[in-house]
């Protein structure tokens, strides 16, 4: 039954009204999930979902299952004009997931439910419920609402498995040794005698310890069903409240902050990651010695205490944004700071032609930064512990490190900033090694040719140390690890698993290394004509790091003939419906980074991005 | 971060576009003694830009990629594994990193000795994949002046490709397999259909797709009889 909620309420998520079940949320929840029905459905509706493949492929499973009592995803009987919510709460060993799933009726959520489960449903009020066993689920539904609730204690869970599936050390072979060693003084019948006095004081020691389990199992089973007594209660609480009763989430100044706009069709909200840690993790590493439990040594509160993150999905005409906003405490955020305080080289635009970009990485940090901020880091996050050395050995590398490291030195020689540029893909002559036979079958080895299609790429990364560049490049001339000419350095001692050639230069405070010598060549003599957008330019230069992929450009680029053969006919489709994809990761602002994934879904025949999605899907499910 | 997106970007194109073949020769001299020589080469020269590629790489789809390493110490253990085995002499073997191509030879004092090289091979494969794989697969007769070349299917292997993924099942693509045997003596017949006789007739070339060989449609099974 599970099987299909979930999906369905994942997948086909459709719905408005969103102040309703979100009251239901606790103020205290750690992590709340939401897919907005309404937007959903502006964008798809439930119709053109059904007539999609997968669409399809649902229902008839949804068919089959049900021995056709459903015919349509609409007779589930989920309200999709509603929002779906998921929501953790996470207590000290006890973790809380719920899914809320709004209803229009329960007739087609009874279709589903198997007969045999039928048995199970009890009745409070309105509210039906299924309880299933001591540690599954328990579900409620009335004729708005479907609740699954899941209440784990894994402190109790673990006490109870640890409990059940040891049965003790039996002492036989120790104790068969000593009687043996014994019995060398004693008659055959006086060690008779003895062993079977042994084995019934094992035989004793057995039942005793059995007994003991017993009882202990007794407790545990119910301590457990005591805990789904409080599960259940709670599970009625939450599936009872109202916004007069309840806290809810909404006033969680935290989640408030988080909810925005609310254009998005899917948002993700976690807050303070080390209470999750130490609420998930921790039931089961109480008590742990001897350096087993990390948090004996790390500071997990310090590195993720009051730390959030928001995540929102949107879907637009043409495009599919992912938007991520990630907050950490003030402690933290003043240590993280510096690291993305980069300066960025403007030179690098000078050797950037969007005409022939097909991709690029770049990386906007601060080489000093991250070296001061790298020894403050490791003294915060392991915190001092009588107990372990390893804490007094950090404490002592950092000191080491702060002594022996001169950031400022260090930021001359790679100050931080860089690129990564994936500039063509071309088509290169390589030769292999083949065999011609004579007429008696002996054979001689020649040298074929063929073609294969290799990216051609350029890295750069600023370094102000033009001196140290050239002792480096002498020493690798002299060593003929590296050969000099017209200004370019082509390595000639690189690995023989490089499959293309490899060239380095400086100019203008940038350290270049690429594979194309006719690039490098250009750039070397100032012939090179750069070309880039200002956006480009403005997502390069100010973000802490930014990438871009231009699908379109590299599957047009890739001859048909290099796609594996099940692909080849789809080459066309890919080349007119594949965009382009950007990253950007913003630098610090405040304590927050915020970063984004733009998904370009222009294309022919798609209405808005989501539809795109499933267009795609569509067609690789032919 | 930079370095292993850098390695991971340069990785996917050149393993995405470059292609994947190999060849295995066969080949072994026969005297009129029985006595002889082997020499299996294994060829991945053509695909060379992609197994370069690969090599940079830990793990491809779950498989491990062996490092030089791993190679060189494969080829001490098959060494080893030779100098063990009786009557096999002058052992030798080349390794070209370059093109990637490695091959190992040896003599043999009778035909037996090289079954006796990949018995013990053979039986491991059978017992770990219920294969049922003969353990004798080069058979010489002095007297009827008789050669024969075994190969014996399994269906497992054809299952066994089946399941693999199909990205994986590309490497066989254009993947071949090559034996070729030379003799002292005339060649009066054979009976593989696809295993071409030279003009002088010392000499038989049998050439076919491991493909092929995988699905059971062609197979390696040659009986050669010599003219006394």
């Amino acid at each position: 039954m599970k099987k299909y909620l979930i999906p369905l309420a994942f997948c086909l998520t459709i719905a408005v009204n969103a102040q309703k079940l979100i009251h239901k949320i606790p103020v205290d929840a750690s992590v709340v999930v939401t897919i907005k029905g309404d937007n959903v459905l502006d964008l798809v509706s439930l119709d053109e979902f059904s007539k999609s493949k997968i669409g399809s492929l649902l229902t008839k499973e949804l068919k089959k299952e049900t021995d056709e009592k459903i015919e349509n995803l609409d007779e589930v009987g989920f309200n999709f004009s509603e929002d779906f919510h998921y929501f953790l709460k996470s207590e000290t060993g006890v973790m809380t997931h719920c899914f809320l799933l709004p209803m229009k009726h329960e007739k087609g959520f009874l279709n589903i439910i198997p007969e045999r489960k039928k048995e199970n449903i009890q009745k409070k009020g309105n509210i039906s419920y299924i309880v299933d066993g001591s540690s599954g689920p328990i579900v409620m539904w009335n004729n708005q609402l479907l609740m699954i609730y899941v209440s784990t204690n894994t402190a109790l869970e673990s006490e109870y498995n640890s409990v059940k599936y040891d049965y003790g050390y039996d002492s036989y072979n120790l104790d068969a040794v000593e009687a043996v060693e014994e019995a060398v003084e004693l008659s055959y019948e006086e060690q008779q005698e003895k062993y079977k006095r042994e084995e019934e004081e094992r035989e004793q020691k057995r039942l005793e310890r059995e007994k003991k389990r017993e009882e202990q199992l007794a407790e545990l089973n119910a301590k457990k069903s005591a805990f789904k007594d409080i599960a259940l209660e709670n599970a009625f609480s939450t599936f009872s409240t109202t916004s007069a009763t309840h806290r809810s989430i909404l006033k969680n100044p935290s989640f408030v902050k988080s909810i925005g706009k609310g254009k998005e069709e899917v948002s993700v909200w976690a807050n303070n990651f080390a209470k999750l840690y130490f609420d998930a993790i921790g039931g089961y590493l109480y008590g742990m010695a001897g350096g087993m439990n990390p948090y004996d040594i790390i500071d997990i509160n310090k590195l993720y205490g009051e730390a959030s993150i928001t995540a929102k999905l949107d879907f637009d005409e043409h495009q599919a944004t992912l938007k991520t906003i990630y907050a950490l405490n003030d402690e933290m955020a003043d240590i993280y700071r510096p690291m993305y305080d980069g300066k960025f080289n403007k030179n690098f635009f000078k050797y950037i032609n969007e005409d022939k970009l097909l991709g690029y990485l770049s990386l906007n940090m601060s080489v000093e930064g991250i070296l001061r901020a790298y020894p403050e880091l490791m003294d915060n996050v392991f915190k001092p512990n009588d107990k372990e050395s390893i804490t007094d050995a950090v404490s002592l590398g950092v000191d080491l490190f702060k002594t022996l490291i001169d950031e400022k030195g260090a930021a001359e020689i790679l100050r931080g900033d860089m690129v990564l540029l994936l500039t063509d893909l071309v088509q290169r002559e390589v030769t292999y090694t083949d065999y011609e036979y004579d007429e008696e079958y002996n054979y001689k080895k020649i040298e074929k040719a063929k073609t294969e299609t290799l990216p051609d790429f350029l890295f750069m990364c600023t370094s102000n140390k033009q001196s140290i560049f050239n002792k480096i490049m002498n020493i690798g001339v002299r060593e003929k690890a590296l050969v000099f000419e017209d200004g370019i350095y082509e390595i000639i001692d690189k690995p023989r698993s490089t499959p293309f050639s490899l060239y380095i230069m400086q100019k203008d405070d940038i350290v270049f290394i690429g594979s194309s010598k006719e690039q490098m060549s250009a750039m070397s003599n100032g012939t090179y004509v750069p070309k880039l957008s200002g956006s480009l330019k403005s997502d390069i230069r100010k973000n802490a790091s930014s990438a871009f992929v231009n699908g379109k450009k590299i599957i047009s680029q890739i001859p048909a003939e290099s796609y594996p053969r099940d692909l080849r006919d789809k080459v066309s489709f890919l080349t007119n419906n594949i965009g382009g994809m950007t990253f950007n990761s913003q630098k610090m602002k405040g304590n927050s980074m915020k970063s984004e994934i733009v998904f370009d879904t222009q294309g022919e025949g798609h209405k808005n991005s989501l539809a795109y999605i499933m267009n795609i899907i569509d067609s690789f499910m032919d | 971060m930079l370095r292993k997106s850098f390695n991971y970007l340069i990785l996917f194109f050149c393993i995405s576009l470059c292609t994947g073949c190999f060849e295995i020769l066969e080949e072994i001299t026969l005297k009129q003694d029985g006595s002889g020589s082997v020499m299996i080469t294994f060829n991945m020269s053509k695909s060379k830009s992609k197994i370069a590629s690969l090599m940079l790489l830990d793990s491809v789809n779950g498989y491990k990629i062996p490092s030089e390493d791993d190679i060189e110490e494969t080829l001490k253990d098959v060494q080893l594994h030779l100098e063990k085995t009786q009557g096999i002499s002058n052992i030798k073997k080349t390794k070209d990193y370059k093109n990637y191509i490695f091959s190992i030879s040896c003599d043999f004092k009778n035909v037996d000795n090289i079954n006796a090289i990949f018995k013990e091979i053979i039986v491991k494969q059978n017992k770990k994949e219920g294969t049922n794989f003969s353990t004798t697969n080069f058979f010489y007769n002095k007297t009827s002046s008789t050669f024969k070349r075994h190969f014996k299917y399994d269906e497992v292997v054809k299952k066994t490709f089946y399941n693999l993924k199909s990205e994986d099942k590309k490497v066989f693509n254009d993947a071949s397999y090559t034996c070729i045997y030379r003799f002292a003596d005339k060649v009066k017949k054979v009976s593989n259909k696809n295993a071409k006789v030279s003009p002088n007739q010392t000499a038989v070339m049998l050439r076919t797709q491991v493909l092929d060989l995988i699905l059971g449609e062609k197979s390696l099974e040659n009986n050669i009889e010599l003219i006394k």
